[in-house]
Parts: structure tokens; sequence; C-alpha cells
């Protein structure tokens, strides 16, 4: 690895639709980046900013939220009440200087392993040019 | 708006004014119940309270410029779990009110038998500098009459925050609004509901015109919001990135006051206050180990960025968290900077209309697509 860097990641990923589609890249053995680390939540509308906050804090590079397509939702809006939050939390970003483009907002499917995949590659390929964070450097927070 | 009448008032006395236009509002309209400010019985502090006995009111202060707590957080405390059976007359600021219409949204407040009287106001002392005002036996009240709220001025002791208020005119909500500024020199009555009209319609009152009042308040908030601008850029410079958050927040002890007194924090079980955040020592081991080291307390910045996220969009810019802090830390201004930009990107203002849902409680199928 050397002094390369390699982005700290955390995905959300929805257990019906995005998580399913990790697992479907898996099983299809398609390569993605291991920088990501996948946690699995009931929908991405369960997502609550705080534990965005406690990811980024905690020395994340980038934080990833995938979500069922709008109208797919297994909770039925669950996905566009994401979509607000994600809004909220990307105002506040760029209003304190926190450096918003951390944060991707995804829809990918169970079907989408492919998309998967490549969603994973670039998203790293897009913190990578970014560099290490900031924020979780700070250890009084 | 409805029409507009004019207050006669007899006695030089605002406070007294009020109080007997409040009372003859009760007498006329079988009202029996009365939140307005009173005077303590230690005398050295104005709250607002709840108050049946008559007799109590002659120490009424309706316009004492202090603001110790919230009334929309009182109010929430009386009617949260059901309506009230009897009216109440509840007479209060522009700000609280404002928190009273985020509150009634969050469904902390049955507004069902309450009436509310507002008034433009320019602002209150901080509690502490009102208290040591009348502990010295200062006429406090009648000084902001003349030099404040008579003018539409504000002299430099008046808190931060009702400085910068935008809102401050008795809003379209309140059922009957109280004028000062451009009142044609006497005191306009005006209501702005049904409820109000009905009220006012029992009162044998004159009719006024009062044509320069828009064009004065406008010109008020305008000067505030230029203000407020030119101060936001000051912020902006000094909490920007985590290490101007930190500084910004350096001397927060984690007490949660400002959370504690913000109208708009009325969970009951709390996030920051759940077992969540009961730790274990692998926890301190693992972060100390990472970062190398954990300041004690941890997670301040992460409770403020927190509450931000999950209630700025309904902060109606009280100052009373900033108020609340122990270590003066100017706590509303970041909020309200944070505040003014995601409420414009919902295209939102809290307390301007009880229709408008609240950002986080509703979604549009057709919005947003540039996120997903
Ligand atoms: S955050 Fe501060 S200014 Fe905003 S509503 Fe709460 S107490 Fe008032
Ligand atoms: S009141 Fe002040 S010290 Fe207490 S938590 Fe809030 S900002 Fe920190
Ligand atoms: S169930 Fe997948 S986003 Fe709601």
């Amino acid at each position: 690895m050397g002094d390369k860097f390699e982005p700290k990641l955390i995905g959300f990923f929805c257990n019906w639709c995005t998580s399913s589609a990790a697992d479907l890249a898996g099983t299809s053995r398609m390569q993605y980046p291991p920088n990501i680390r996948p946690i699995r939540v009931m929908c991405s509308g369960s997502v609550d900013l705080a534990y965005i906050w406690r990811a980024f804090l905690e020395g994340a590079d980038g934080v990833i939220i995938g979500g069922c397509h709008p109208g797919d939702c297994h909770y039925v809006s669950g996905n566009y009440k994401a979509r607000r939050r994600i809004k909220i939390f990307e105002t506040i970003m760029k209003t304190l200087g926190l450096d918003e483009k951390r944060l991707w907002l995804r829809w990918i499917s169970a079907s989408e392993g492919k998309k998967f995949a490549e969603t994973m590659k670039e998203f790293t390929e897009h913190i990578r040019k970014l560099g290490p964070s900031e924020i979780g450097k700070n250890w009084s927070i | 708006m409805g029409e507009k009448f004019q207050l006669k008032i007899k006695d030089e006395d605002l406070n007294k004014g009020l109080k007997d236009f409040l009372l003859q509002i009760m007498e006329k309209n079988e009202i029996s119940n009365l939140i307005v400010p009173l005077l303590i019985p230690s005398k050295n502090n104005v709250f607002p309270t709840f108050v049946k006995n008559r007799e109590l009111l002659e120490d009424a202060k309706p316009i004492a410029p202090v603001l110790p707590v919230s009334t929309a957080t009182m109010i929430s405390k009386i009617t949260r779990l059901s309506p009230s059976p009897e009216k109440i007359l509840v007479f209060l600021k522009p700000c609280e009110l404002r928190g009273i219409l985020e509150l009634t949204k969050f469904k902390q407040i049955t507004l069902d038998n309450l009436i509310f009287v507002s008034y433009d106001c320019m602002g209150a002392y901080k509690t502490d500098f009102y208290e040591e005002a009348l502990s010295g036996g200062k006429d406090i009240d009648s000084e902001y009459v003349s030099k404040n709220l008579m003018k539409g001025e504000q002299d430099d002791n008046i808190r931060d925050a009702c400085k910068l208020c935008e809102n401050f005119f008795s809003t379209a909500f309140a059922d009957i609004g109280i004028g000062f500024i451009g009142a044609d020199g006497g005191i306009l009555i005006e209501a702005h509901t049904e409820k109000g009209k009905e009220v006012l319609s029992k009162l044998s009152l004159e009719k006024t015109e009062a044509k320069e009042r828009d064009e004065r308040l406008e010109k008020i908030s305008k000067n505030r919001k230029e203000k407020w601008e030119k101060e936001k850029k000051e912020i902006k410079k000094e909490a920007t990135g985590i290490d101007g958050l930190v500084r910004y927040f350096s001397k927060c002890i984690d007490c949660h006051n400002c959370m504690g007194q913000c109208p708009i924090c009325f969970c009951k079980e709390c996030f920051w206050e759940s077992p969540t955040f009961e730790f274990t020592p692998l926890n301190f081991l693992g972060w100390a180990e990472k970062k190398g080291a954990v300041k004690l307390p941890t997670d301040t910045i992460f409770f403020h960025l927190g509450r931000l996220s999950h209630m700025s969009t309904s902060c109606i810019a009280c100052g009373l968290c900033s108020d609340a802090c122990p270590m003066d830390i100017k706590v509303y201004e970041l909020f309200h900077l944070v505040a003014d930009d995601t409420q414009a990107a919902f295209d939102y203002k809290p307390g301007r209309d009880l229709e408008e849902e609240a950002p986080l409680v509703t979604f549009k199928e057709d919005e947003l697509k540039e996120l997903g």
C-alpha cells in the first residue's frame, strides 16, 4: 500500500435493494474496491443523520447511502424521506465548510449488481481525489 | 389583514392599559383564564403565569422586556396531552407564537380554546440584566416603553437575537395583534383570524387607518436583515471546517442546557440523552487508540451537529439557547446561520403558516433529483 491514500468509506445500504446488489456483485465475482465498509440497514429511511455524523467524526473519508429507486421503497416512502434528510446533511456540511462532496446518495436495486460495483469504484476514486477528510482527525469533538 | 382599531389608554402605564384591555376581552367573551407575564411575588422577575384570580393581575406586565423561558414550551406543558376544556387567553411575544406554531405542527400543542394576543416586540433584555434592574428598584418597563417600544428602536442592552429578529411584529397567526409602530401615535388593535374578529366584535373600538405601518415595519425588518447578513459572514469565517467548529464550541461543557431551553427540542426521549451514549471502556480505548487522544467529555461537536440536523429546519431564532448557555457560547448565532440554509433548501419558514408542513415530516416525489 505504501504511502498511497486508501479512503475509509462507510456505506449504509438498504436491506431490500443495495445490500442485495452487493451480494449479487459478490456472487457474480464482480470486482469492487475493498475500501467500503457496508452497514446493512432496513431502509434508507432508517438512517438517522446522527449515524452519518458519527461515521465522519470517527474518521470516515466518505459516506454513501444506498436505497431503493424512487417508488420502490419496501416501506413506501422511506427513500423520499432519506433524500430530504440527506439534503439537510449536505446543507449543514456546506454552510459549515465540512466538504459536502464526501456524501453520496444512490439508488441501487437488488438486481443491479453491476451498478453497485461500478458505483463503489466511482465513489472510491472520487474520495481518493478529494484526499483524506479533516473531520475525523480532530480528537476534540 | 382585518380591520384596524385604535385603543385608547387613559393611564400612562402601558402594562396597566394592556391589562385592562385583556380584562375587557375576557369579560365580553366569557373567558376566565389568562396566561400573561406577571411579576413574581418576590418582585424581582417576570414569568409567564397562568392567572385565575383577577386581583393578582395588578402585577401583570404584558410587555415586560424579558424572556426567561418560551411561553411556547409552557403552553405545550399545558395542552400536550389534551385540549384545554376552558378558553385561555394567552399574551405572548411574536417569537413565542412562532414556537407555538411549530409545536402545534409536531402535535405538542392542542390549539383548541386558546386565543393568542401578540404585539410589536422591540426585544427583551437578558434575564439577569432585567432581574438586576428590578432588584435595584428601577422602573425598567416604563423606560423600555418610551425608549424602545413606542419609538420602534432598540437600546444596546437588548438581547442579540432580538436585535436581529426580522419577525418582531404580531404575526398573522396571532388572533389579535397589538401594534405600536406606525400606529398614528396610538395603539393599534388588529384581528388577524376569524377567532380574533369574533373576540373584537364584542368590544366597542374606534376604527383607524395606520397607513404607514406596513412600510415602517418593512423598513425595520430590512435593516435587521442587512445586519444579519453582515454578521453571518463573520460567523462563517469563525466556524468553518471541523477546526473552526471546535474553536467555536471550545468552552462547551456538554451540559445540554441549550437543548433544554429550545422550544423546538421537545422530544421526551432525546437521542443524545439515551443509552446509545452510555459507553464502555472499550469505546474509549478504541477512540484514543485511533486518534491518539479523546477529549473528555467527548461528543460535544457531535451533539451540536446532531441537534442542527434534527431541529434546524424549525429553528425560530429566539436565542434561548444562547441565554441558557452557562459558558456564554453564541449558540443561537450558529444555529440561526445553519437554519437559514436548511430552511431555504425547502423554502420553509417556521412560524409562517400552520398549513406549511415541517420539512422533516413530509416529502415530494418530484424533488431533489440532483441527489438521486
Ligand atoms: S436553536 Fe436556539 S434560536 Fe433556534 S429555536 Fe432553539 S433555542 Fe431558539
Ligand atoms: S448550553 Fe452551552 S455549554 Fe451547555 S451544551 Fe449547550 S453549548 Fe455546550
Ligand atoms: S426499503 Fe429500500 S429504501 Fe426503503
